[in-house]
């Protein structure tokens, strides 16, 4: 598996992870500021992080596939992960 | 009768208060039910902190220990980098 791009993968991972667990913590504290500053942060941070990797390795998600050919199954299948 | 006269070792948590007077006692069973009740017993409140943001880990780290909030993550404490004491 390539190396590349598996760092950028789990870098949307990590930040995808973030804006959950930011998600939950807001949810109990809608008033603070700051949480939601580090969340819009975290989202924006993460929408980029999932845009590089799409261009460059293609779609996270069957939603996220907009070519042709399909390009869905171009991607790595669970058994071909190492 | 007040509640007291009943079990007044049940009032000073004494073990035995909330142990049957049987002469067999299955401990296995005890640990699921107790027969006699607690007499007497006084509510209480549980008391758990507000959670305030302070410190994060950074996104690679926080994805690592299962928490992005230092203080939650366990040994609660363990890291002197992010405890407020440390």
């Amino acid at each position: 598996m390539n190396e590349a791009r598996d760092s950028m993968l789990k870098e949307v991972m990590a930040l995808d992870f973030m804006c959950i667990e930011l998600n939950l913590y807001l949810d109990t504290h809608p008033y603070d500021q700051r949480a939601v500053m580090v969340f819009v942060d975290a989202a924006r941070r993460a929408k980029m992080a999932r845009e590089n990797f799409e261009r460059m390795y293609g779609p996270l998600t069957a939603s996220a596939s907009n070519s042709f050919p399909w390009p869905w199954i171009e991607n790595p299948w669970p058994w071909d992960v190492q | 009768m007040k509640p007291n006269e009943i079990m007044p070792a049940a009032i000073e948590n004494k073990p035995e208060a909330n142990i049957a007077p049987s002469k067999t006692i299955d401990m296995c069973k005890m640990q699921f039910y107790n027969p006699m009740p607690i007499v007497g017993a006084k509510l209480t409140f549980a008391y758990v902190p507000f959670q305030c943001l302070c410190c994060l880990y950074s996104p690679e780290v926080g994805l690592g220990q299962g928490t992005i909030f230092p203080e939650l993550d366990r040994p609660y404490g363990a890291d002197p980098v992010y405890t407020v004491d440390g």
